[in-house]
């Protein structure tokens, strides 16, 4: 099965960059897995993810935790701002593209998402301690997550 | 309907806050306002002090669709005050670029923004249910629009590598072939969106106003060139102050502009109505399935003139690719300044119309700065389609009205955090 790991956030904002960093930090990837930096693609995050069987997506999530957290969770726990897309498009974030995705029946059939609670969102690069301190737990999980179902294939 | 109160803050599927204001008492019309309810965001000011060669960085940073039309606009005000001369490869690769952030704005406007109301959906999401295709198809263009700035400027949007004088990097020639080759295959995604289109039943209100737009006799214009008026008259870009006639109103954080009659209007309907036989053969068959002829006055049409427009600049893209392979791409280093001190204008005709950056530079530093945006040049012409357009239709329901309303100025294709200088309808 082909996997899609897919990095989201702006690194020029500070613990947003926390997908982009792990990404980086991964070791290298088996041949049925692809890595991808997606930046802030907002809509655009469906083509990103069309044709995979499986993606696992790296994010800061604000989850109320202390910095450094993280947690593998579903696209059910996600709640959309704007869930019927009647806004400006300008804001639409990786809720909102599930629920298009979801819409085109364009999504692999199975989504992982790792959110990571940011430190500091500001507007200058670089992690705060905390949040680069769980990078090594983080790519240990999504090797992990990564070898799970091709091993029981 | 004698008496109506229509009162919609923040009108949806367009970028910013506006509110529509409509008040109607005995048949008579009392109030009609297009509010503009953004704060004013002073990139003028932050500009001054600020080296010439930041300026496009920082007004690219205006919009995050337009960003390459505003970095044009700069680039072409700086480099008019410094005496700057680009070469023609710079003037290819910027006008290639530019086609790619048209296409990108117009796509998005015609299907996300406009198609949803004609096709009875209140938004993409169920448009995305009942017609997965279309939607695909849309993200598809979109995609490619995207690659072909990236490719050129260093990413999507904000670009990085345009600057005074030139490019600080070039696309390899195997990559601009990979565009072209996608170029080509999106004209089946052109033909259907004319396609699209042509099923739409547009609204059938006209007004007849002024239409200005960037000219040129040699080419579909987008970037330099005189401003051109619908009622006559062509002005270098320097006398551009005689036309926008910036003023201020009592209702709209945003300014509103006339040049020879009460409001004029700017964008992808008016660059069709005075730039129709520049337009690429294969767009003006477009035009033609669409029974789109200059001077058209309807402006729900505005979505029909950019999907003109789409086709346009996808076969001009491929003409360009073309031209630049056939030359072959030299890593050149950008022209300099003959002088570090002056005064410039800059013009591009950005998606949503035309734009007008005009800087002053002493010692090469930014002392004075006037960007006039497309949104805030076409919100006097909105209102006044809007006092025409509610007596022709106090018959429908106000709910009828209301979408009428919406439709309307949606279709302008607003751009109002960049103009803030714009809307919410309010039928108080």
């Amino acid at each position: 099965m082909t996997t899609l790991v897919l990095a989201l956030g702006n690194p020029l904002r500070g613990d947003d960059g926390v997908g982009a960093a792990v990404l980086n930090a991964l070791p290298d990837l088996p041949p049925d897995v692809t890595g991808l930096d997606g930046g802030t693609p907002g809509l655009g995050l469906v083509l990103s993810l069309q044709g995979y069987d499986r993606a696992i997506i790296l994010d800061a999530a604000e989850m109320g935790e202390t910095p450094g957290t993280w947690r593998r969770f579903s696209p059910d726990c996600l709640r959309a701002q704007d869930p019927d897309l009647r806004g400006t498009l300008h804001d639409a974030g990786l809720a909102e593209a599930l629920l298009l995705g979801e819409a085109l029946r364009v999504l692999p059939s199975e989504i992982i998402i790792f959110g990571i609670q940011p430190g500091e969102i500001g507007w200058s690069p670089g992690l705060t301690p905390a949040v680069a301190a769980a990078i090594p737990g983080l790519c240990e999980a999504i090797m992990t997550a990564c070898a799970a179902r091709a091993d029981s294939e | 309907m004698s008496t109506l109160k229509v009162d919609v803050h923040h009108v949806t599927r367009v970028e910013g806050h506006g509110n529509i204001v409509v008040d109607v008492e005995n048949g008579e019309l009392t109030q009609c306002d297009l509010q503009i309810v953004e704060t004013p965001r002073f990139f003028e000011a932050m500009l001054r002090g600020r080296a010439y060669d930041e300026a496009s960085h920082i007004t690219s940073r205006i919009c995050g669709i337009c960003a390459v039309g505003h970095a044009t606009a700069s680039l072409r005000a700086t480099e008019q005050a410094l005496g700057v001369t680009p070469s023609l490869q710079t003037t290819l690769l910027r006008k290639l670029n530019f086609h790619g952030e048209i296409l990108d704005s117009h796509v998005l406007h015609i299907y996300m923004l406009v198609a949803p109301d004609y096709l009875g959906l209140g938004s993409v999401i169920p448009l995305a249910k009942s017609a997965p295709d279309l939607v695909l198809r849309a993200l598809r263009m979109k995609q490619l629009a995207g690659d072909l700035c990236a490719t050129l400027c260093g990413r999507h949007t904000h670009p990085i590598s345009m600057t005074v004088g030139g490019f600080t990097q070039f696309p390899k020639p195997a990559d601009l072939r990979a565009l072209r080759e996608r170029l080509v295959a999106s004209r089946a995604d052109c033909d259907a969106t004319i396609q699209l289109l042509q099923g739409l039943e547009f609204p059938a209100f006209e007004r007849d106003t002024e239409y200005v737009a960037l000219h040129r006799d040699d080419e579909y214009c987008f970037i330099d060139g005189s401003i051109a008026s619908s009622d006559g008259g062509i002005r270098p870009l320097a006398d551009y102050r005689e036309v926008t006639n910036e003023t201020i109103v009592a209702h709209s954080s945003a300014k509103h502009t006339r040049h020879q009659r009460e409001s004029y209007m700017v964008g992808a309907l008016a660059r069709f109505n005075i730039n129709y036989d520049r337009l690429h053969p294969r767009a003006q068959a477009a035009a033609e399935a669409l029974g789109l002829r200059p001077k058209t006055i309807n402006p729900y049409l505005n979505a029909a003139a950019q999907a003109v427009e789409v086709v346009h600049c996808t076969e001009d893209a491929i003409l360009l690719i073309d031209q630049l392979l056939d030359q072959g791409i030299r890593h050149e280093e950008p022209a300099a300044p003959t002088r570090m001190s002056g005064e410039g204008v800059g013009a591009a005709d950005v998606p949503r119309g035309t734009l007008f950056h005009h800087y002053r530079i002493e010692d090469g530093k930014i002392v004075g700065a006037n960007c006039i945006i497309p949104t805030g040049q076409n919100l006097a012409n909105i209102e006044l389609d809007m006092r025409a357009l509610v007596p022709e239709i106090l018959d429908r329901t106000q709910q009828e009205i209301t979408l009428a309303l919406e439709m309307l100025v949606r279709a302008y294709d607003p751009c109002i955090s960049c103009s803030t200088h714009m809307l919410d309808v309010k039928f108080v």
